[in-house]
C-alpha cells in the first residue's frame, strides 16, 4: 500500500502518418492518496492506457516523475516496481491453470511451493471461485477471467493496482456485478487504485477521487459529486451527458436568462450558461415557450428533446434535452413550458467554446466516444 | 448426428494416391532386381540391398550419425538465431522493417551455386573449410529464411501482452521469456524445426562444396545412386531419408507438447 503522485508527465509517440510526433500525455499531475480509488474518465484512445503504462514502468514518460510514498520510482524497473497492471481482456496465461495464473507472481519471487499454494488458495476464496482452481483459462468465462486476473494481481500484494477499463469487455449485467465486486474486494484489501474506464456512470460510482482527461491533459479533478455538479467547463460538462447551453447576462448581481431572473455573485457581463436535463422541469402549456420534438423512453424516466422558442433569436442550443418522470407523458408536437431555478445554472464565460452538435449526430456518441 | 463432409472421400484417395502411393512404390523397388517396362510389378525380388545396408561393411552408421548431428546442429542453431530476430520483426516497429523482412528471404531466392564456391574459398580462409563446422554454417543461409519467416508469424499472433503481464507481476525479461513465451511458442518452433531439419537434410550442393566429400550426410550418399541408375539402392536410401525426417517431426512435436504443457515446469505435479 502507498500514496501514488505523478507529476507534470508528458508522453508523445512517434507517428507513421505524420513526421510530427503525437503528444499523448501533456503535463499530467495527479495524487492519489494511500487506499483511495482514483478513476480516470476519458474518451476511447487518448492515452488512458499510455499513464497506467507509466505508473507501472511498462513505458518512460518524456517529462515528469512518478512517486510511491513520495519517492521517485521511475529508475525501478517494472518487475520490482510494485504495480500491478490488469488489463481489459484479463491475459490469463493460457498455458497455466487458473491456480497457477494466480500464483505466477509469487514463483517470479521464488516463493516456495507451499507458500505459492497456500497464497492461491487465499485468493481463489476471495475472488470465489476455488472451483475452478484446476481449469485453464480456455474452460471459464469472462467474468471468471477477470476475477482470476484480479486475484493474480493482488497475491503479489502489489503498491499500487492499476486497472485498465477491466470490465468493459463484459456485457452489461455481469459489468455492474463485477464493479461491485471490484469496489468491495478494494475496500477489503485498502489497495490504492487507478483505474482507467471511458464510462461515467461507472466513473462517478467507483471512485474516491475524479479525474477528466481530454486531449492528454486532465481538465478537473475532485470528488466525483463535485466534478459532477460543478464542471470547469462546458467540455468537462459534456464528460457526464447531453447538456443545455443558452446565453445569460449578469448585470448588477441580477442574472438574467431564458428561464428567469436571479441574484448572482458574478461579474458584470455576458456568460454561456448550463443546466443539466435533470434541472429542467415541464409543463404542458399550450402558451409555452417550447414544443416536444421527440421523447425517448428511459426505463426509469423519459428524455424529451424540445425546440425551444428562445433558440430562433440565436441565444441558445436549438434543442434542448430534458429528463422527466413517467408521470403526464407529454405527446410530440405538443408545446410546453420549462422552468429552472435559476440558482443551479451554471456560468461558464461567453467565448466558451462550445457549438452545438449536427442535429444528425446522437449527441451521446459524440460527446463520450 | 456425425455429417460427413461430401469431400472425404475424395480427401482420402487424395491421401492414399499422393502420399501412400509414392511410399509404396518406394518400398517395391528397394526390393525389385528388375522391374522391366510395363510390368505392374517386378518381375524378380531381392533383399540385397537392404542387406548390405545392415552389412558390416555398411556406411549405414557413419553416414545416419553425421546427417542427424548435421540437420540437428542446424535445427538448434537457427531456431535460436531466429526466436530474437523474429520476436523484433514481429513484434517491433523500426524504420527500415519491410526492408529487412525482403532481406531475410533473399537466400532462398538466391540458388546455392551462385554463393557457395566464393563461401568456401572465406571458409578457406578461415580454417573452417572441408569440416563439419563449416558446412553447418553454411546450412544456416538456407534455413535462416524458414525459421525466421514462421516464427515471426507466430510472435506476431501472441503479441506481446501476455509477457508484458509477466512483466508487471514480477517476472525479469528472462523470467517472462522462459515462463510464458516459451511454452506458447513452443508448437511453432516445432513445426519450424521439423521444416528446418529437412531443409537441411536436403541440402546436396551446400554438403558437396562445403565439406569437400569429407561430410557425408544422406543426400551425398542419395544423389549418385540415383545418377547412375542404382533404382533399389536410391530407393533404400530415400527410405531412410523419409524415415528419419518423419522421426524427427515427431521427436519435435512431443518436445513442444511437453513444454507447452505447465506440468513439468510448474509448482503442480
Amino acid at each position: 500500500m502507498a500514496n501514488l503522485e505523478l507529476r507534470n508527465i508528458s508522453k508523445s509517440f512517434s507517428s507513421k502518418r505524420r513526421n510530427a510526433p503525437e503528444t499523448v500525455l501533456s503535463h499530467v499531475s495527479l495524487a492519489v492518496p494511500d487506499g483511495k480509488i482514483f478513476c480516470l474518465l476519458g474518451p476511447s484512445g487518448i492515452g488512458k492506457s499510455t499513464l497506467l503504462k507509466i505508473v507501472c514502468g511498462l513505458l518512460v514518460p518524456e517529462e515528469g516523475d512518478v512517486l510511491f510514498d513520495g519517492e521517485s520510482v521511475l529508475r525501478v524497473p517494472v518487475e520490482r516496481r510494485g504495480a500491478v497492471l490488469v488489463f481489459q481482456d484479463a491475459s490469463l496465461f493460457p498455458h497455466l491453470t487458473v491456480e497457477e495464473n494466480i500464483a505466477f507472481g509469487l514463483k517470479m519471487r521464488g516463493a516456495s511451493r507451499g507458500e505459492q499454494r497456500q497464497v492461491a488458495a487465499e485468493m481463489l476464496s476471495l475472488v470465489e471461485m476455488e472451483e475452478c482452481a484446476r481449469k485453464l483459462p480456455g474452460e471459464i468465462s469472462g467474468g471468471q477471467k477477470q476475477r482470476v486476473a484480479l486475484a493474480r494481481a493482488l497475491a503479489v500484494r502489489p503498491r499500487i493496482l492499476l486497472l485498465d477499463e477491466p470490465f468493459s469487455s463484459l456485457d452489461a449485467r455481469l459489468r455492474r456485478s463485477m464493479r461491485a465486486f471490484m469496489r468491495a474486494l478494494q475496500r477489503k484489501t485498502g489497495i490504492t487504485t487507478l483505474l482507467v474506464t471511458h464510462d461515467w456512470e461507472e466513473a462517478l460510482q467507483d471512485s474516491d477521487i475524479l479525474g477528466l482527461l481530454f486531449d492528454g491533459k486532465l481538465l478537473q479533478t475532485g470528488a466525483p459529486e463535485d466534478v459532477f455538479s460543478n464542471p470547469v467547463s462546458p467540455r468537462a460538462a459534456d464528460f457526464f451527458g447531453v447538456r443545455n447551453y443558452f446565453d445569460v447576462e449578469v448585470r448588477d448581481g441580477t442574472l438574467s436568462s431564458p428561464f428567469g431572473s436571479a441574484p448572482a455573485d458574478a461579474p458584470d457581463g455576458r456568460y454561456l450558461g448550463m443546466l443539466r436535463p435533470d434541472q429542467i422541469a415541464l409543463l404542458p402549456d399550450a402558451g409555452g415557450a417550447g414544443s416536444v420534438l421527440s421523447a425517448e423512453y428511459g426505463g426509469e424516466r423519459i428524455f424529451y428533446d424540445i425546440v425551444p422558442s428562445f433558440s430562433a433569436n440565436g441565444c441558445g442550443w436549438s434543442r434542448f434535452r430534458v429528463a422527466a418522470s413517467l408521470e403526464g407523458r407529454l405527446r410530440e408536437g405538443e408545446k410546453v413550458s420549462m422552468s429552472a431555478r435559476c440558482d443551479t445554472i451554471r456560468l461558464f464565460p461567453a467565448e466558451s467554446d462550445r457549438r452545438e452538435p449536427r442535429e444528425t449526430e446522437s449527441s451521446y456518441e459524440q460527446d463520450l466516444q | 448426428m456425425k455429417t460427413r463432409s461430401p469431400f472425404a472421400p475424395l480427401l482420402l484417395f487424395a491421401f492414399l494416391t499422393l502420399l501412400l502411393l509414392p511410399v509404396l512404390v518406394l518400398l517395391i523397388w528397394s526390393v525389385a532386381r528388375s522391374w522391366p517396362w510395363p510390368s505392374l510389378l517386378p518381375a524378380a525380388y531381392s533383399a540385397a540391398e537392404w542387406k548390405s545396408l545392415f552389412s558390416a561393411s555398411s556406411r549405414l552408421v557413419p553416414v545416419l550419425l553425421q546427417s542427424v548431428l548435421l540437420a540437428g546442429g542446424v535445427t538448434l542453431l537457427s531456431l535460436a538465431a531466429s526466436v530474437p530476430a523474429a520476436k523484433a520483426l514481429g513484434l517491433l516497429s523500426f524504420p527500415g522493417k519491410s526492408v529487412v523482412e525482403m532481406l531475410v528471404l533473399a537466400p532462398v531466392i538466391v540458388p546455392p551455386l551462385s554463393y557457395a564456391p566464393g563461401m568456401h574459398l572465406l571458409f578457406l580462409r578461415l580454417g573452417i573449410a572441408d569440416s563439419f563446422a563449416g558446412v553447418l554454417l553454411a546450412h544456416l543461409v538456407p534455413c535462416l529464411p524458414y525459421g525466421i519467416r514462421i516464427l515471426t508469424n507466430v510472435f506476431r499472433a501472441l503479441g506481446d501482452r501476455l509477457e508484458m503481464q509477466a512483466r508487471v507481476l514480477g517476472a525479469s525479461p528472462a523470467q517472462a521469456f522462459l515462463h510464458v513465451t516459451l511454452p506458447l511458442i513452443a508448437p511453432g518452433m516445432a513445426s519450424a524445426g521439423g521444416l528446418l531439419f529437412i531443409v537441411s537434410l536436403s541440402q546436396y550442393l551446400l554438403t558437396f562444396f562445403l565439406g569437400g566429400g569429407r561430410i557425408v550426410t544422406l543426400s551425398m550418399v542419395l544423389l549418385p545412386l540415383v545418377k547412375d541408375g542404382e533404382r533399389a539402392a536410391a530407393a533404400v536410401w530415400s527410405t531412410l531419408f523419409i524415415a528419419v525426417s518423419l522421426l524427427f517431426c515427431l521427436l519435435m512435436e512431443r518436445a513442444a507438447k511437453r513444454c507447452a504443457s505447465s506440468r513439468d515446469t510448474f509448482f503442480l505435479s
